[in-house]
């Protein structure tokens, strides 16, 4: 009698293979869903208009001229908080962690702060600063950037005392040592905070657009809302996931270079 | 194939090697392979491999780092499968883990369960089958054979490595095994307290009867423990060596490491391991 | 974060208070009342710490303040509770099954990464200015982090756990309940404490801009009638509401889960 050939049933992988991205087979769901929804839709429900709607809708908006000038408004604002979040995010962060002093002395205000519901900030900025490109970007900063702050906080709490020693043995000055030593020590939980901290920067720039209604594609969304043009708000809706897709695949993909880069072997 | 090398051996020892009515076979295996990896990387880690136990001997199996020990331990287990050949325990083909063996693991961390106590531990494989209190009985009774007694209800973070190992034996003691597969269980612990649970090991073993098949890299260790010494070698792997030991029953870690019989079977292990010794 | 080691059982008191912190606090306070008495003349939309105060105290006793509170709790709340439930229960279904793992995940990674705001705007399309809209806004967008926290927690079970269950025979069940939920237990916890963030962040979302009830309406409703104590009154209500739900989920999970060690 010979052993029969059974595949192992383990419902789980190794800490790495769970890593990987999920197979391409898993977007059949949504493949389906959509082809379902394109057959099944008629004018009986004109709030689940078909997919195809929404590219005309799309490319209509787009013909009119008032696609680009929101993408390019929304894409501005997304970056530069970004780039706000991410080196304040680290400077604070840093700070934070290697000082127990300014740790402490911050503490409170950082709880209050992290835990803050993200938009409720919105109205009062409103009311302090108006309806102003510095206003989106305090705001966006100040609900987003806890996750970096935190990540590198915690992760230069942790910097090996060796790794510091190094450092003074080598009679490096105060800046060479947070460049060249601190600041490579906590660069994987930078990455790590910002994959976290990105999906919630366009989240509220986007809520800032649709509740303010200046500019951008939030904007786009509020009024083809109000005036139920339900095929262009699936078409931006659409598109907002796009943006927000890219923006997580291109963030894992440098967490995923970065892991290779400390662990070639891996 | 299976190479047997008769050795001075006492007249109790005489008899186990071969099955008769006083021991059945407990486990037996006919010319298994195992193949491990996939598409190209896809190599042969175990070929032609028989070999047969009967119950209550104490088998070691030993071999370098890499030979594949821990994989036939798991293929003989049901935990992993085998690409040929046959197995059977008690008669029936291994398919998936087999009802009556238990594998004890040497990350004894582990496969602990953090979050319960080392008597809820123990009881973990007899949940499905007896009713509380008659599990409890069970647990208790385990713990206490591997003197543990005092510590029921602590977690195993508050135990040190020896002790966490010891539940683990408990809690493939308390299911009352007629197969226990051990991969390197005391690897991961220092000198003085492998040794202890060496005897510890020994001496449960007498009183219940298990089977046992123990695999380590440690000649001494081997050489130590089992009433039959198996070497594995080469790529693929196969058995070297298979001869039974000649030891007496009542071994000591001072005493009996200074007899002869002792020195010889270590130097003859020693010399199979380097490759100096006959092989199938 | 860090905090003074909890001896005993009064995991509840800190063992020693930040008097450092609580000096910025009093200090920033105090430098927004001299800042907004010295300023009130320019900035006319900065309400200074005593304003604000009072205008509370107005909106609680006489105004729709602790109504409002009480919606938004309740649906933040509630939303919460069964996002964790259907978060749990897809988690555990997705998590345990490779083949379910592998035909859904790429669908499940693409509709998370959808901005959950665009979702407001479709909901208020779909079901109007209503309490139904905020309810289904909170549950959908909450039930994520609950969802890939369960899926993560489980397919990161350790494979020697596994062995364990397979050499002792657990039947599926047993294995799910007694070691891969167990084990998990970090992850969705994590999960939990994100999804109730999110619950309420959410329901003041939607209040603001769809279902004109509740703190963020009231927020909204003060922003626009250009009534700035008022705004930063609901502001502060928010961010007490926001920061209590937090230490409470955190001191309820580090009491009842000792045994696990550090979890959230």
């Amino acid at each position: 009698m010979t052993v029969a050939e059974k595949q192992d049933r383990k419902p789980v992988l190794s800490d790495t293979q769970a890593r990987r991205a999920a197979p391409l087979r898993g977007l059949l769901p949504l493949v389906v869903a959509l082809i379902v929804w394109q057959m099944l839709a008629s004018k009986a429900y004109p709030y689940f208009p078909p997919p195809s709607d929404w590219i005309k809708a799309l490319s209509t908006l787009a013909a009119a001229g008032r696609l680009q000038p929101a993408l390019l408004t929304t894409l501005s604002s997304f970056f530069s908080a970004l780039f706000v979040c991410v080196t304040l995010g680290t400077a604070l962060g840093i700070l934070l962690g290697r000082s127990r002093s300014m740790d402490r002395l911050f503490g409170p205000l950082l709880e209050f702060g992290r835990t803050m519901p993200g938009g409720a900030v919105i109205p009062v900025a409103v009311l302090l600063m108006g309806y102003t490109q510095s206003m989106t970007l305090f705001v966006v900063t100040l609900t987003s950037i806890w996750p970096i702050l935190l990540n590198v906080r915690t992760a230069a709490m942790r910097v090996s005392p060796d790794r510091l020693d190094v450092a003074r043995v080598f009679h490096l000055r105060w800046w060479e040592t947070q460049t060249k030593v601190l600041l490579p020590s906590v660069f994987p939980s930078i990455q790590l905070g910002t994959q976290t901290a990105a999906p919630v920067i366009l989240i509220i720039v986007l809520l800032v657009e649709i509740l303010t209604q200046v500019s951008g594609i939030g904007r786009e969304i509020a009024l083809a809302q109000s005036t139920f043009r339900s095929a262009t708000v699936y078409g931006l809706v659409i598109l907002t996931g796009v943006l927000g897709l890219i923006v997580n695949w291109s963030l894992s993909f440098t967490g995923y270079l970065l892991r290779n880069f400390e662990n070639p072997a891996a | 194939m299976t190479v047997l090398m008769p050795t001075q051996k006492t007249a109790a020892n005489a008899s186990v090697s071969t099955p008769s009515p006083q021991n059945p076979l407990a486990f037996r295996c006919r010319n298994l392979s195992v193949e491990l990896g996939s598409g190209t990387a896809r190599r042969r880690i175990i070929e032609g491999l028989s070999f047969d136990v009967p119950k209550g001997q104490f088998v070691c199996i030993l071999g370098e780092s890499g030979v594949g020990k821990t994989t036939l331990l798991r293929v003989f287990g049901g935990l992993a499968s085998a690409s040929g050949g046959s197995i059977e325990l008690d008669g029936a083909p291994v398919i998936g883990p087999p009802k009556a063996a238990v594998f004890v693991f040497q990350n004894y961390a582990a496969s602990l369960l953090p979050w319960r106590t080392a008597l809820r531990n123990v009881e973990i494989g007899l949940e499905a089958s007896l009713s509380k209190a008659e599990r409890r009985e069970r647990a208790l009774a385990a713990l206490r054979q591997v003197n543990l007694g005092e510590r029921v209800n602590d977690y195993p973070r508050q135990m040190s490595g020896g002790m966490q190992q010891r539940v683990q034996i408990a809690r493939a003691l308390a299911v009352g095994p007629q197969l226990l597969l051990m991969d390197e269980p005391f690897g991961a612990l220092d000198a003085m307290t492998r040794e202890s649970l060496q005897v510890e090991l020994r001496r449960l073993q007498k009183v219940t009867g298990a089977t046992i098949i123990f695999i380590t890299h440690d000649v001494d260790e081997s050489v130590f423990l089992a009433d039959r010494l198996v070497v594995l070698k080469g790529k693929p792997a196969s058995i070297g060596l298979d001869l039974l030991s000649s030891l007496p029953d009542e071994r000591d870690q001072i005493k009996t490491k200074e007899t002869p019989a002792y020195l010889e079977l270590r130097h003859t292990l020693y010399e199979m391991l380097r490759g100096k010794g006959a092989s199938a | 974060m860090s905090r003074p080691e909890r001896k005993g059982g009064l995991a509840f008191l800190p063992t020693s208070i930040n008097w450092l912190g609580l000096a910025l606090v009093v200090g920033c306070v105090t430098l927004w009342e001299i800042a907004s008495r010295t300023l009130g003349s320019e900035f006319t939309t900065l309400a200074s710490l005593s304003e604000t105060v009072s205008a509370l105290i107005q909106l609680a006793v006489t105004g729709p303040l602790l109504e409002q509170l009480f919606h938004t709790l309740n649906v933040a709340l509630s939303g919460w509770i069964i996002a964790c439930v259907i978060g749990l229960a897809l988690g555990i279904a997705v998590g345990m099954s490779r083949t379910v793992w592998t035909y859904t995940m790429a669908s499940i990674d693409v509709l998370r990464s959808i901005p959950s705001i665009s979702l407001v705007s479709i909901a208020l399309m779909l079901f109007g200015f209503s309490p139904k809209m905020e309810m289904v806004i909170v549950v959908y967008v909450s039930q994520w982090p609950m969802l890939l926290a369960t899926i993560g927690g489980i397919r990161a079970t350790s494979p020697d756990l596994i062995d364990v269950s397979r050499t002792f025979h657990l039947s599926r069940p047993a294995l799910l309940f007694k070691i891969i939920v167990p084990s998990a237990l970090p992850n969705i916890l994590v999960g939990m404490r994100l999804s109730l963030s999110l619950a309420i962040a959410l329901a003041v979302v939607a209040e603001m801009v769809g279902n004109p009830a509740g703190l963020g309406f009231g927020l909204v409703f003060s922003q626009q009638a250009i009534q700035p104590a008022q705004a930063f009154a609901y502001l502060l209500v928010i961010g007490l509401v926001g920061w209590s739900l937090n230490a409470v989920f955190v001191a309820v999970v580090r009491h009842g889960f000792d045994g696990y060690g550090p979890i959230v």
